[in-house]
């Protein structure tokens, strides 16, 4: 069966009050925490889950897109972010699926001024009085992988998925 | 005898707090805003780590004192955002963005005779200054924003963080 790609659809990720909007067709699975085996990782992560027949490592973030090594208590969900080798999970306090179309939300570019080679953030846009930033599940993982080496010199670094534009 | 003023053009002086002080064109201040909402975006320059919501445009808010001297001199609580506009060049598109100010920009006349150079103890002013001039014993720069908010400067204060 061939995947509808709708370039609308995106998951949005509320943690610390922020929001973060990452395309859907990034995002393998939503999941909730109570399904994660928490124990850290050498390489950060708060935990592993394991479904759908994969290991995956779960890895919680502040607002800020910092590493947190403890999950908050209100952090109840989990995406799975696809990746070339394993998905990997960033909780969240809240999620939902959201059609910028169909909410007419209208992404605008991260300004020059704001850019940083290791920000994932592409895109902010206003979301219900504040405003949120949209990044690809491949910029969050590239940055997941630029935290989270130091934590273990043993540890790998995530390879991400890569598209082509025959994908 | 009184000095005869020649008030050949109209500036903004804008005052970032610590003594620093900067002109814009009169055209190029849009509105002041008191207080307004700021929000923080994660992975940013920390003196561009702000944008607020104006006319459904999200705008980046820079602060020059953080910019030039490394420290956030302005308090949040009761901050005042200058508003200024910018075009890339002359035939292109008009473009917003805040400037974190620590009072409400003053309306000053300029005149040609005033003009001076930038003085040496304050090369960091150097590329952001279109020109200077001298207003009440104090050299001001004129902020050239559309170099300040551009990608070429963003470039290069990454190479220098790096």
């Amino acid at each position: 069966m061939t995947e509808i790609h709708n370039p609308h659809l995106y998951v949005l990720m509320v943690f610390d009050g922020g929001y973060l909007f990452v395309p859907q067709d990034d995002v393998h699975s939503v999941e909730i925490i109570a399904d994660v085996q928490i124990t850290r990782t050498d390489m950060g992560a708060v935990g592993w889950f394991f479904g759908h027949g994969l290991e995956s490592q779960v890895f919680c973030l502040a607002y800020d897109l910092s590493l947190l090594v403890d999950v908050p208590e209100n952090h109840e969900y989990f995406i799975l972010l696809k990746s070339e080798e394993q998905p990997l999970g960033i909780t969240c306090q809240e999620v939902e699926n959201i059609n910028f179309k169909q909410r007419h939300l209208y992404p605008q570019k991260l300004p020059k001024a704001m850019k940083t080679l290791e920000s994932p953030i592409t895109h902010l846009l206003i979301y219900q009085d504040k405003v949120a930033c949209v990044c690809s599940g491949t910029a969050l993982i590239k940055h997941l992988s630029s935290i989270v080496s130091p934590f273990s010199s043993a540890s790998k670094p995530i390879k991400t998925e890569t598209k082509t534009e025959n994908d | 005898m009184t000095e005869e003023v020649a008030k050949n053009s109209r500036a903004w002086l804008l005052d970032f707090g610590r003594g620093l002080q900067a002109a814009v064109g009169h055209h190029e201040m849009w509105q002041v805003l008191i207080s307004p909402v700021l929000f923080e975006v994660p992975c940013t320059l920390t003196y561009c780590s702000e944008v607020l919501v104006f006319q459904d445009r999200i705008l980046p808010v820079l602060d020059m004192s953080n910019l030039l001297e490394g420290e956030k001199t302005i308090p949040v609580t009761s901050s005042v955002v200058g508003i200024a506009i910018y075009q890339d060049e002359p035939t292109h598109p008009i473009h917003y963005a805040g400037l974190h100010l620590a009072t409400r920009p003053q309306s000053i006349y300029v005149s040609d005779n005033q003009a001076c150079d930038l003085p040496a103890h304050q090369p960091d002013w150097e590329p952001l200054a279109l020109s200077c001039f001298f207003h009440k014993g104090r050299t001001i720069p004129i902020i050239e924003l559309a170099y300040l908010f551009s990608e070429e400067f963003n470039t290069k204060m990454l190479q220098i963080k790096k």
